[in-house]
């Protein structure tokens, strides 16, 4: 891996497409302008409007008949919003961290209030996000806390909130997934109203041990247990790192982050900000494979705005094609880091998609100075291209400036720009 | 990991499709790829083509005798993976084993989910009709089990028993690089994007779209769009003048277009006509199958996942159900490729991360070891291994595996004429099924 440094833009565009969920391009070129060309002091500035961007508010939840075009719409708005910065990022990445399915869940209310707690929580603190998740009403029926009994306990929430939720494999023993079950035991949801009764009929009686703690233990004392742990922070401080930079941190990066977050109690922020502010992070560039939605977000917003006339919101039921539709996740382990999103499936599907609609397109804008090619990067803020990619670029701009029309041109520019292997890549 | 149980305030498949104004069988093949509802109504008025010609008395449902040869170079194997744990024990039930039965009290199901098949088991009432023709495999498991899904899921898609190899590939990707080394797609998955039991080391091994929303691709009025996607597409190696990125990332970006475009140019040939599957997912992707093996495009392994069997909850319905679905998709799997004369030429096999713990809990079961695995093919019907003993669990309350994973991979590499050490370490095929 090579680095030459790279430009102002190409670092605001990275820091961009980790801390929010897609680059905005006018942002980056506010950030660069202001940065007399120093890329380093773009980059920052670009960091601290991210960390101080405003949270957004949940879009409103209207159940209809066909249930949840609201909670699907309206979390698809938010992620395409302008001033989207690091809590919609981080919301998104405790949706999934705690991956709840609208297809067992079947609640649009209760999924909503989950989604509520992503966004008041994502960059508050995470013991206490824990806690409003093992008492949330869709995670209690998604991973069938409700009606578990202390005489057949349940053991699917006790293993999942160990294994993926805070712990990691390894970290615990069998006989701790079924004192952790006979703990959780007790609660019932109810469905219709949400409201979460315990029965101590149903409810553990005696004592268990669980994580060497002995003793009739509650819910909460469960979760306490857990945070304790020296391996709760470590895992998620991890799973932090990877999301925001692309690859697993060194073991140094990995104990200083997991110092970062036990030291101020499992405050999220402290480590996003050490995360986002650490050497590596700019050089960790395009080393991951976008996720469905930075790429569809990345796209709609290269390929809008959209001609006078047409629906400026694009319907992203394309995303259940491309396996990320929100509250949708594939398993409790939610969308994994992967090469997978690389895959034949998912490039035919975006590039039938891109050139569907490019349709809507308006004529790209050449600045002064500039020409159609630059125009393209600066809609995608693709800043670092290979050769490659460029020559083909500019090979379309030529081969078709006589006798095509500038929109056509500028479809058949953006279409191959949103499906090249650079913007594939966060 | 969750259960996909079906609420009726959630969209279906078909339903999002629809929404998108596009049926829900995916085969919607025509040269344009995407057919609108009306069209997909207008085909489905057609006569049909092909009618069976020879009926087996073996169950309710007539099935197709088998038809066609079997020449080891054109096999296909067909891996169905049932997603989240499948219970085996509902599939194929000891329900004359008193053990089980008591460990199962809570959550017996219902006698008219079963059929009876001798004094000591039945099966799934929805698998009925092919009594005749399945086989299944008992008590498939690993030396040392672990409960967690992924931890399972690794080491089924790797073929990594007991997480000692750590191969770089997928078993099923290990098994296309040995039979079909040189073929334009030689692996293809079906109905979930890329799975990690695909990755190969130099065959080509595909994940398949939608096909009905590469309309905008197939159908683009623009000449010079696809030639430039296959450009950005090609010089899989070539990073120059990229600063830091990951080259490998780049190259896998640049086949998983280059492949797509590849397989898109094949389908073509297929003609949308499969018929007399049921209306859900999985009898959309074995119809497709079906499709993809008639263009001889030298593919010889599909995945398809599918199902939502990690039952902790609601287990006496959804398992049933689900029992229901595939059982129909596979009498119409059956007959479509006795139809086409490829009987014997296919062997559909599942596979699941583990089975299901023999005690209930108050709603479903939790996660197990062994399970069973079904079989549809030029197969021996019928039971094969050997059956878990209920009444020695170890201490998670499990049951021991019969027969390992290795022996079971095995059985399906040298089907498709790999030398199964090649592609498993310490597996010998099963005999038993007359392969």
């Amino acid at each position: 891996m090579t680095d030459p440094s790279p430009s102002p833009e190409a670092l605001v565009a990275h820091v961009l497409r980790r801390a929010t969920i897609a680059p905005e391009s006018s942002l980056v070129a506010r950030f660069v302008q202001g940065s007399s060309g120093d890329a380093r002091k773009a980059a920052n500035a670009a960091i601290d409007w991210a960390l101080n961007a405003p949270a957004l508010p949940i879009r409103p939840t209207q159940q209809k008949s066909d249930g949840w075009d609201d909670a699907l719409f309206g979390w698809t708005e938010n992620l395409r919003m302008p001033n989207a910065g690091i809590n919609e990022r981080m919301t998104w990445f405790w949706h999934g961290h705690f991956a709840t399915s609208s297809e067992k869940v079947g609640n649009l209310a209760m999924l909503h209030a989950q989604q509520q707690l992503f966004r008041t929580h994502a960059m508050g603190n995470f013991a206490t996000l824990l806690r409003e998740i093992a008492n949330d009403p869709a995670m209690m029926l998604f991973l069938d806390l409700s009606d578990s009994s202390v005489e057949a306990p349940n053991e699917n929430f006790a293993r999942e909130l160990m294994e993926l939720f805070t712990l990691g494999a390894g970290k615990y023993t069998e006989d701790d997934v079924k004192s952790g079950a006979l703990a959780l035991a007790g609660s019932h949801v109810d469905y219709n109203t949400a409201k979460i009764t315990k029965d101590p009929a149903r409810s553990l009686g005696g004592e268990v041990v669980f994580l060497g703690r002995r003793g009739r233990l509650t819910t909460t004392d469960v979760i306490d247990t857990i945070l304790a742990q020296e391996a709760c922070a470590s895992h998620i401080a991890w799973k932090v790192f990877v999301h925001l930079a692309g690859v697993p941190p060194t073991s140094e990066q990995l104990s200083q982050l997991a110092r970062t977050f036990r030291s101020s109690n499992y405050e999220i922020r402290p480590l996003v900000e050490a995360v986002l502010r650490s050497d590596a992070f700019l050089q960790l560039r395009m080393n991951r494979a976008r996720f469905p939605v930075e790429w569809w977000v990345a796209a709609v917003k290269a390929i809008g705005p959209f001609r006078a006339g047409e629906d400026q919101n694009p319907n992203p039921w394309i995303l259940n094609e491309l396996n990320q539709l929100p509250h949708r996740p594939p398993n409790v382990a939610g969308w994994p880091v992967s090469a997978k999103w690389l895959s034949s499936d998912q490039q035919l599907t975006r590039a039938s998609y891109a050139r569907s609609l490019s349709w809507r397109m308006t004529p790209l804008q050449v600045p002064p100075g500039g020409d159609l090619v630059s125009a393209t990067i600066a809609r995608t803020s693709m800043y670092e291209v290979s050769n490659r990619t460029m020559q083909i670029l500019r090979d379309a701009a030529l081969a078709t400036a006589g006798n095509a029309d500038e929109l056509t041109i500028s479809r058949r520019l953006i279409t191959m720009a949103v499906c090249s292997p650079e913007f594939a890549l966060a | 990991m969750n259960d996909h149980l079906h609420q009726p305030t959630t969209m279906t498949r078909r339903q999002l499709l629809a929404a998108l104004g596009i049926t829900a069988t995916g085969a919607a093949l025509g040269p344009g790829l995407l057919t609108p509802a009306s069209a997909a109504a207008k085909r489905k008025a057609k006569p049909t083509p092909t009618k069976p010609t020879k009926l087996a008395r073996t169950g309710p449902v007539p099935l197709a005798a088998p038809t066609g040869a079997s020449n080891v170079g054109s096999r296909v194997l067909v891996v169905l993976e049932l997603q989240g744990g499948n219970d085996g024990f509902s599939m194929l039930v000891p329900s004359g084993d008193g053990q089980f039965r008591k460990l199962r009290d809570r959550a017996w199901l219902n006698p008219n989910d079963l059929q009876q098949i001798d004094d000591r088991y039945s099966i799934a009432k929805g698998l009925a009709p092919l009594a005749g023709v399945l086989g299944f495999v008992e008590g498939i498991g690993v030396a040392k089990p672990d409960l967690s899904h992924f931890e399972m899921l690794s080491r089924w898609w790797r073929g990594d028993p007991d997480n000692t190899g750590k191969p770089q590939t997928g078993f099923l990707g290990r098994c296309c690089d040995l039979a079909a080394p040189d073929a334009a797609i030689a692996g293809v998955s079906v109905g979930g994007g890329a799975t990690p039991s695909l990755i190969s080391a130099r065959s080509s091994t595909v994940s398949l779209p939608d096909l009905g929303l590469l309309r905008d691709l197939t159908k683009d009025d623009d000449e010079r769009v696809r030639p430039g996607l296959a450009a950005l597409a090609d010089g899989s190696n070539d990073v120059a003048g990229l600063g830091a990125v990951d080259a490998d990332l780049i190259a896998r970006a640049r086949t998983g277009m280059n492949s797509g475009l590849a397989l898109l140019d094949r389908l073509s040939g297929i003609d949308g006509k499969a018929e007399g599957y049921p209306k859900n997912n999985i009898g959309s992707s074995l119809a497709l199958i079906r499709e993809l093996i008639s263009i001889e495009a030298g593919i010889r392994v599909f995945h398809v996942p599918w199902g939502s069997f990690d039952t902790h909850t609601g287990q006496q319905w959804s398992h049933p159900d689900q029992m229901r679905q595939l059982g129909q998709a596979l009498v119409g799997f059956h007959n479509d490729l006795a139809h086409h004369g490829l009987s014997n030429r296919v062997l559909l096999a599942t596979t699941s991360e583990f089975g299901r713990r023999p005690e209930a809990n108050a709603g479903g079961t939790d996660h197990g070891t062994a399970s069973t695995a079904l079989m549809m093919g030029p197969i021996r019907a019928g039971r094969h291994g050997a059956p878990p003993n209920f009444g020695q669990l170890d201490h998670t309350g499990n049951v021991t595996a019969t027969t390992s994973m290795a022996d079971y991979y095995a059985t399906l590499a040298s089907w498709v004429g790999v030398p199964p050490d090649e592609a498993i370490a310490n597996g010998q095929p099963l005999v038993s099924l007359g392969l």
